[in-house]
């Protein structure tokens, strides 16, 4: 029997998107936790249905913020397989460029609130300042901060020049001076240890049962690393380490995914130097009559799946799994016999993007209506009248 | 023109295809509604690449084993296949529990086909 | 009555009226400050008092502890217990063992803090209380010996004959325990466990709003204040305000620092380190005891 229920969202400060963790409290210690999703759904898979292949990658470059190039890479690859066609080497080589980027951003923003999940308001201060230096460089690039719009099938649609290579350039050593800076600060400072090691631990065997993807199994000592598994894009021409760890604790994972940044910009800088030439395609319109395809790529998260079936040139199932999809199971588990103090930490520390999780109805939809306009006025919009 | 392994079973192989395949890693469930009938979409992971099991199923009793015992990330999987699609998977615990819905939504499942097609 | 008196009246109620703006400038400051610390721009320094008009130019809130007539008056007496510290300090209120009143004052105006958690009807706030009630236990006693050692020693009866300068020097382990206190009071890092807003939403404070959070609001600035001078008071007992001004920006800043520069402890986490500095305080009150007398 429990004292009190406390839920956690929908609405909290310390989670960064609506969802609902509901807590079974006794004192201060956790019984039980219930997951409860559902609060940021919003139609993907039904939007994708029927739509052509340009229209689909507008949309799936738009499913998340963080990992939005991860998406339409993702859908990209599984329109080049249907196609059996490889890009230009000149072509992967900047599709590569983008990834890692974007593993960097995330990282980032990760850390920062990571930090500020147990007041370390500084660092979280800090480390958004480093992440702008990346957002300038992907609106040089890209010509988005967020969303970029690279993305064609078959092609990219922007080439990078000399004066790019060298923004990009300066712009990486910054980070990794700084970086260089905070990796003392994480190694030392005493109140970080004391609120991330041994919290949350997913030992290596409950990693595999769970099947669990992306820094949260690597820092439990399990190799599930898309870009060395089943290499895709420029990863087999380049040489670099995945980061492991064997504590799988919350303090393993911060310093996988720190150490993963400085990899990537190792991996930038290969990218950079060893830049094929040559003409990028223009971009052109494709015709599929039929097809099915799958395709994997590393997200900042894990693994991102997606599964299309194409039929006359339209879609006709998009079915996506997300890194945060495998993981999410797993924290009901983690939160048992935990003090309260350590949820958000807990939390935050296996890195859920709900945005990305979760793909709902459309409640209205020109002329197909799953809630008819009554019923939904009457039950959300009553207490108006 | 797909370049996609996929190894087409009967559901009553289910049990013996799912044992062999215990130690690997399971990356999704996927389910497509085919017109006649459903498609449920297993993916494992290969060595060297992914391996897709196929497992048609009437529309007028779309029932499956579950795997949540042996695979345990397979339970969110199961729920939002049976959210959208009505598919059910016999001995998942938790199925009827609306994962991504609201919890009083009544209607068809989402992502059935409908006859008038818009794109 | 004489001049004398006359004068009196009106330099304490100048010190009365004076201390409200003078805390709102000092968090302030503290504020810009805090804000350059973290490499950003930060607000301007008069944003407390843009802050407080705002608060108490909004209506009534919907929140269902209205119904509670403690909910309603609770903020308002947790200002003025707060407020009456001051008088204590500033010399006003003068008498035999008028540091035990100033203890229990102190230790009212935490209790207050405590049962605005408990009358706002929600489960956040009863939580935050909670934790903040398993801390008071600890670190109102280490506050009390603390000051119990000071008085011992400079062998006054009453905080204002504290004639002694520089007792921090003398009496560096009871500096040290007071000065932890007056972290845990004025929550700053590492010890702000009670406002933990990442964990329980804003705990105590969460369903106030209007006129009760700017009373709330109010009496932390003046905690703020009130601890900077009590500290300044008893460790270094200036003479002049000159002194008095640089002493107390000594104090500001190394608060600051603390602010800046480290994390939060989780609530059990304090709890143990606070029963640590209880004991040593306890030591060295014991030591204190048998050196005089």
């Amino acid at each position: 029997m429990h004292d009190f229920s406390l839920p956690i969202g929908p609405i909290n400060p310390s989670i960064k998107e609506p969802t609902c963790i509901k807590l079974d409290l006794e004192g201060n210690t956790i019984m039980k936790a219930y997951l409860q999703l559902g609060y940021v759904h919003k139609g993907v898979e039904h939007l994708l249905e029927g739509k052509r292949i340009e229209q689909a990658l507008y949309i799936a470059q738009r499913i998340c913020g963080i990992c939005s190039f991860c998406h339409s890479n993702g859908f990209n690859q599984t329109i080049e397989k249907m196609l059996d066609y490889e890009p230009p080497k000149r072509v992967k080589y900047i599709r590569t460029l983008v990834t890692e980027l974007e593993r960097i951003q995330s990282h980032i923003l990760w850390m920062g609130f990571m930090f500020h999940e147990f007041g370390f308001d500084t660092m979280f201060q800090y480390l958004l300042r480093d992440r702008e230096h990346i957002l300038e460089v992907f609106e040089r690039v890209t010509g988005g901060r967020v969303h970029h719009a690279i993305n064609k099938p078959k092609t990219v649609r922007y080439d990078i020049d000399e004066k790019d290579i060298k923004f990009i350039l300066e712009k990486l050593k910054i980070i990794e001076k700084q970086f260089n800076k905070y990796l003392d600060i994480i190694k030392t400072d005493k109140v970080t240890k004391k609120r991330l090691i041994n919290v949350g631990i997913i030992k290596k065997q409950q990693a595999k049962r769970y099947c669990l993807v992306g820094p949260n199994a690597r820092a439990s000592n399990l190799n599930n690393d898309i870009r060395k598994k089943h290499p895709y894009d420029a990863y087999p021409y380049l040489d670099f380490d995945c980061i492991m760890d064997r504590q799988g604790d919350a303090y393993a994972r911060l310093i996988v995914r720190f150490m993963e940044v400085l990899e990537s910009i190792k991996i930038i800088r290969q990218l950079l130097k060893g830049l094929p030439e040559g003409e990028i395609p223009k971009p052109s319109l494709v015709f599929i009559k039929e097809g099915m395809a799958t395709s994997q790529v590393e997200a900042p998260r894990g693994e991102n799946f997606y599964f299309t079936i194409v039929k006359d040139n339209k879609l006709e199932r998009v079915k996506i799994r997300t890194p945060t999809f495998a993981v999410i199971n797993i924290l009901p588990i983690l939160l048992e016999n935990m003090v309260i103090g350590d949820v958000p930490v807990i939390l935050h520390s296996i890195d859920p993007c709900f945005s990305c999780m979760e793909r709902v109805i459309v409640v209205k939809d020109k002329k197909r209506e799953v809630m008819d306009e009554h019923a939904f006025l009457h039950k959300y919009c009553d207490h108006h009248h | 023109m797909s370049q996609i392994k996929i190894k087409e079973l009967k559901v009553e192989n289910f049990k013996k295809e799912i044992e062999d395949r215990k130690n690997r890693r399971l990356i999704a469930i996927s389910g497509v509604d085919q017109g006649n009938n459903f498609a449920v979409y297993y993916h494992f992971d290969d060595r060297e690449e992914v391996e897709n099991l196929k497992f048609t199923l009437s529309k007028d009793n779309p029932k499956i084993p579950t795997i949540v015992f042996d695979f345990p990330s397979s339970e969110l999987y199961e729920r939002e296949t049976h959210d959208f699609f009505g598919i059910e998977f016999e001995g998942n615990p938790r199925l009827k529990e609306k994962l991504f819905l609201p919890e009083d939504f009544k209607g068809k499942p989402p992502l059935l086909k409908r006859e008038n097609e818009d794109a | 009555m004489s001049m004398h008196s006359y004068i009196n009246i009106v330099t304490t109620i100048i010190k009365l009226i004076g201390i409200i703006p003078i805390a709102l400038l000092v968090d302030g400051i503290f504020r810009k400050l805090l804000a350059r610390m973290q490499n950003r721009v930060g607000p301007p320094i008069i944003q407390p008092f843009y802050d407080i008009i705002k608060l108490f130019g909004k209506k009534k809130s919907d929140s269902k502890g209205y119904k509670n007539i403690l909910f309603r008056t609770i903020p308002f007496l947790y200002f003025v217990s707060t407020f009456s510290l001051f008088l204590f300090v500033f010399g006003i209120v003068r008498f035999e063992f008028d540091f035990i009143m100033l203890i229990y004052m102190i230790i009212l105006s935490s209790a207050m803090y405590i049962l605005l958690g408990l009358v706002s009807n929600s489960p956040f706030g009863a939580f935050g209380s909670m934790r903040d009630m398993l801390l008071m236990i600890c670190y109102e006693i280490i506050m009390t010996i603390s000051l119990f050692s000071f008085v011992v020693y400079s062998d006054v009866l009453s905080l204002g004959q504290l004639n002694e300068s520089w007792l921090i020097f003398k009496l560096p382990i009871a500096g040290v325990c007071l000065f932890i206190v007056a972290l845990v009071e004025t929550r700053i890092t590492p010890f702000d466990t009670a406002e933990a807003e990442a964990e329980i939403m804003g705990s105590i404070e969460t369903e106030y709003s209007g006129k009760s959070l700017g009373f709330i609001d109010v009496s932390r600035q003046l905690r703020l204040l009130f601890f900077i001078v009590l500290l300044v008071k008893i460790l270094f007992n200036p003479i002049g305000i000159i002194e008095f001004i640089l002493f107390s920006a000594l104090v500001f800043f190394v608060l600051l620092f603390s602010e800046a520069t480290t994390a939060r402890y989780r609530a059990d986490q304090t709890f143990i380190l606070l029963v640590m500095v209880l004991i040593l305080s306890v030591i060295e009150f014991i030591r204190l005891y048998l050196l005089v007398w």
